[in-house]
């Protein structure tokens, strides 16, 4: 048995009125659908250009303030390099330690019998030996090390009083190197005399601070070395 | 939830002209239940309606703003008066042929010009006696000039009518929500709907009618034999005999009718209407016994407005020996007429008048591929 079809009785005319009012209430619901559709992504464009508007703002301005911390940095290192640069040309010049209180170190070692007639420091660069390849290698700005050499003539009671002088000397930082260049007789006011003239040097890279005023003589402070 | 969503499906709006209402309801498929949406009824003859149509269209569109209803899609049930049917034998022929004759015949028997009338048929599938080729056929025709106005009414409240039927085959679908399946075709029913203006028997296998006629036996007659017997006026009789049925309906207090004698005689009044009635049951029956093969009716289902006439079932039953109800198995009409009070929020009256309605809002529940109707076709 076949199934049975639904009966209808409705005229052609009234389905069709029908039909297209159904047709047109479809377009009409999907061309709102649409328009709501299309506002909605407009309104999402928008905001996201609106949001992406804020944040190239926000960027732009952390953009300067970097810009303007790149700038402070550069202008910074320059000054930096420039008191580098005086740095070194100061310590190149500079004197690293006060010659009078060398000149007081001296006289408080003198023994009792000795005096010191001149005293002569020559501020200088240490020679040191070179091979052939480091000297074509040097560069203008290679810096030398600092030394000064001095010299004390004098005469003393006898050649003890002069050996006592150069030990003492040797063993009081900032003093190196003490020698004694000569030693011969001399006549001092009818009295025999030994004369001499002994030298030393003092290494200018090295650091050195002054000692507490307990080891000062006549106020001033002697030296030592801090190495 | 998605899955929810898709298995749901939405009836059309069916609006019932078919009785001394006008009723509205809209049902929705879900999982295999169905549910109420919207409800609606104004108790105004058809009558009345055409005689006042733009009060028609302000009801429609206020029930329609306000009702619940879902969508503007709507199914006609048409008025009872409005509808002519007639079984034929026709020979076998194609559809196209076979719908030409249809409208010719149609025309000849209803007396109708075939320009100004809607056609349809059903085919029985009675298996005729002897070597009859021929196959027996279920015409339904209507004049246009009927139902327009119904229609111009309608559009007017803004639904869109996309189908029209006779209350027979909505009655037949809104009793065999469940009985869709080809394996029901061996579920054999006698359904007898009483209206106010005419009974119509059917005999549904599964729910394909296979037997329908239609009988002048209806409530108004009721009502006119009950006025004249008890010698009250007509509205005084009609108003009684709905308190008998509503007290039938329901066993509170307060409803029943307090005086024996009156019931008594009403009963006897209408007592002549019910004997040819379950006369012509009994002789449906019989033709149904010699024209069909298969199994007879198992039950047979009362319905439409005047369904709960007291002592009408009983004498039915001992008459065609049949167990008679007021509802399907599975007392869908009961549980959808309790969702329909809870939408009018009042009591909607006798559930089996709901019955067309029902029918016509669940039309688009069809089976898949069954809806073959004329313009599916074209």
């Amino acid at each position: 048995m076949t199934m049975q079809h639904p009966i209808d009785l409705l005229p052609s005319e009234i389905f069709e009125r029908s039909q297209a009012g159904l047709r047109a209430g479809r377009l009409i619901t999907a061309m709102v659908l649409m328009t709501l559709t299309a506002v909605a992504l407009i309104t999402h464009g928008r905001l996201t250009v609106m949001e992406a508007e804020q944040r190239l703002s926000i960027t732009k301005t952390n953009a300067d303030r970097v810009l303007e911390i790149e700038r402070k940095t550069q202008g910074f290192r320059v000054r930096q390099q420039q008191l580098l640069a005086e740095m070194r040309t100061y310590d190149m010049v500079a004197h690293p330690l006060p010659l009078h209180r060398v000149i007081a170190t001296v006289i408080n070692e003198l023994p009792d019998s000795a005096t010191v007639e001149a005293i002569e420091v020559t501020a200088g660069a240490r020679r040191t030996s070179r091979s052939p390849r480091r000297r074509m290698a040097e560069t203008e700005d290679e810096r030398l090390p600092r030394v000064l050499v001095g010299e004390i003539a004098g005469f003393a009671g006898s050649d003890g009083d002069i050996a006592e002088l150069v030990r003492r000397l040797q063993s009081r930082p900032p003093f190196d190197r003490v020698a004694l260049d000569f030693s011969r007789t001399r006549t001092m006011r009818g009295r025999s005399a030994r004369e001499f003239r002994l030298s030393f040097r003092i290494d200018l890279e090295r650091n050195y601070v002054i000692v507490d005023q307990d080891e000062t003589i006549a106020g001033v402070p002697v030296m030592e070395a801090r190495p | 939830m998605l899955g929810r969503r898709l298995s749901q499906s939405t009836g059309l709006v069916g609006i019932d002209f078919s009785a001394d209402r006008v009723r509205l309801l809209q049902l929705r498929q879900q999982a295999g239940s169905v549910r109420v949406v919207g409800a609606a009824s104004h108790s105004r003859p058809v009558a009345d309606d055409l005689g006042n149509l733009p009060d028609l269209t302000d009801w429609l569109r206020n029930v329609l703003a306000s009702g619940g209803f879902a969508g503007r899609r709507c199914v006609v049930v048409l008025p009872r008066d409005a509808v002519r049917v007639q079984s034929v034998r026709l020979p076998q022929m194609s559809d196209v042929d076979t719908r030409q004759a249809v409208r010719w015949e149609a025309s000849q028997r209803f007396g109708l010009d075939p320009d100004a009338m809607e056609i349809d048929y059903i085919v029985t599938g009675a298996q005729l006696q002897g070597n009859d080729p021929r196959q027996e056929l279920l015409l339904v025709a209507t004049p246009n000039e009927a139902t327009m106005p119904l229609y111009r009414a309608i559009m007017d409240s803004g639904l869109k009518p996309i189908a029209a039927e006779a209350s027979l085959t909505a009655i037949a679908r809104g009793l065999s929500l469940r009985h869709r399946r080809e394996a029901d075709l061996d579920h054999v029913r006698a359904v007898v709907e009483i209206g106010r203006t005419g009974t119509t028997i059917l005999i549904l296998r599964g729910d394909q009618i296979a037997f329908c006629k239609q009988l002048d036996i209806a409530g108004r007659q009721f009502d006119a034999s009950a006025s004249e017997h008890l010698g009250i006026d007509l509205s005084a009789a009609s108003e009684i005999r709905t308190a008998r049925m509503r007290a039938a309906a329901r066993s509170t207090a307060g409803e029943t009718i307090d005086d024996p004698e009156t019931d008594r005689a009403v009963y006897e009044s209408i007592r002549p209407f019910i004997g040819n009635l379950t006369k012509e049951i009994t002789l449906s029956l019989r033709y149904y016994g010699v024209t069909f093969r298969g199994q007879p009716p198992r039950t047979l289902v009362l319905t439409g407005t005047e369904a709960l006439e007291p002592h009408l079932a009983r004498m039915i039953e001992h008459s065609c020996k049949l167990p008679v109800t007021t509802d399907d198995e599975n007392e869908s009409l009961a549980e959808l007429s309790a969702q329909i009070q809870r939408e009018l929020n009042r009591s909607p009256g006798c559930p089996p008048s709901w019955s067309a309605v029902i029918g016509a809002s669940a039309r688009s529940f069809v089976r898949k591929g069954a809806d073959r109707s004329r313009r599916a076709a074209a």
